[in-house]
């Protein structure tokens, strides 16, 4: 585990699939079980999922919500509270 | 009253199976160590080394099917420990709800003191105090409650914070209602504007609908 993750930190492991989420490019690089270790600009992900689709759903919110954090936190009412 | 466990990590499965998803940024770096395992519970905890300013590295877990009813309360419960206190301020768990926005934060400050914050549905938080400093090196017991609103026009959702079992702080009470219908995500470690240098250990990651027993031998906390 420890090698495999050093291996992954260095960029060491082979792409197995490129895809594009939202604007990231990010590169599927391992499958163990149901691990699924990716790679993006400057970030490192290991999703459980039981399928590659799955775990590109998971990623997905996760990208997205990042981004949103930071732009929402200034405009965040509910439409309840309004 | 038994409590409800959504869940319980003890990071024990690797690839870090107990998760649903953990993420790196940078060389920041969340790891499955022996050093960071809670004593008598299991070989493996979890340890978050952040090596550059907003180079985050945490672990997220899908809490999307848990039902949060009116009235009722989710416990986050974890055993912590860092080396020393971090530069500023850390988010060392948050919680989404509502899709994708932060709902809950618990939070660090750099003289080691912890909080809980709690979104309200008009999108400002309220707080409880903060925590006496938590001494170094050592494991504490952190319980982070947050109780939703018993009804659209009840402004009764709180959140308080427990350490060791005992209560330290608790919020005012707000409107959450809508904001706390739908949970998302849970997430620990360092979660945003992570601070270089800063190092901390968890073990033993629960939810559940009241404050879990934490597990301690003899009557005494481990440390």
């Amino acid at each position: 585990m420890r090698r495999l993750m050093e291996r992954f930190r260095q960029g060491e492991l082979p792409v197995l699939k490129r895809l594009t989420i939202g604007k990231a490019d990010v590169r599927l690089v391992h499958r163990e079980e149901r691990a699924r270790f990716y790679q993006g600009n400057n970030w490192r992900a290991i999703v459980n999922a039981d399928s590659d689709e799955e775990a590109v759903n998971i990623l997905q919110v996760e990208l997205r919500r990042t981004v949103e954090d930071i732009e929402g936190d200034t405009n965040n009412t509910l439409p309840s509270a309004q | 009253v038994i409590p409800i466990i959504h869940f319980r990590v003890l990071n024990e499965i690797p690839n870090f199976g107990e998760w649903t998803a953990i993420i790196e940024e940078g060389d920041s770096t969340i790891d499955q160590v022996e050093d960071a395992s809670y004593p008598h519970r299991g070989k493996l905890g979890l340890r978050i080394s952040i090596a550059n300013y907003g180079e985050d590295a945490y672990a997220l877990k899908d809490i999307s099917d848990i039902d949060l009813r009116p009235g009722g309360s989710i416990y986050i419960g974890m055993f912590i420990r860092m080396p020393s206190y971090p530069s500023s301020d850390e988010i060392l768990c948050s919680i989404t709800a509502q899709s994708t926005y932060v709902a809950g934060y618990l939070h660090l400050d750099a003289n080691g003191r912890i909080r809980g914050e709690m979104r309200k549905d008009d999108g400002d938080f309220v707080y409880t105090n903060y925590s006496s400093p938590l001494a170094t090196d050592i494991w504490h017991y952190i319980s982070w409650a947050i109780r939703r609103a018993s009804s659209p026009t009840s402004a009764d959702g709180q959140t308080t914070l427990f350490i060791n079992g005992a209560e330290v702080a608790s919020s005012s009470e707000a409107d959450n209602y809508d904001r706390f219908s739908t949970l998302d995500r849970l997430l620990v470690g360092s979660i945003t504007d992570s601070r270089a240098g800063f190092v901390c250990d968890f073990d033993e990651i629960s939810l559940a609908d009241r404050m879990v027993r934490p597990f301690i031998r003899g009557g005494r906390w481990l440390r």
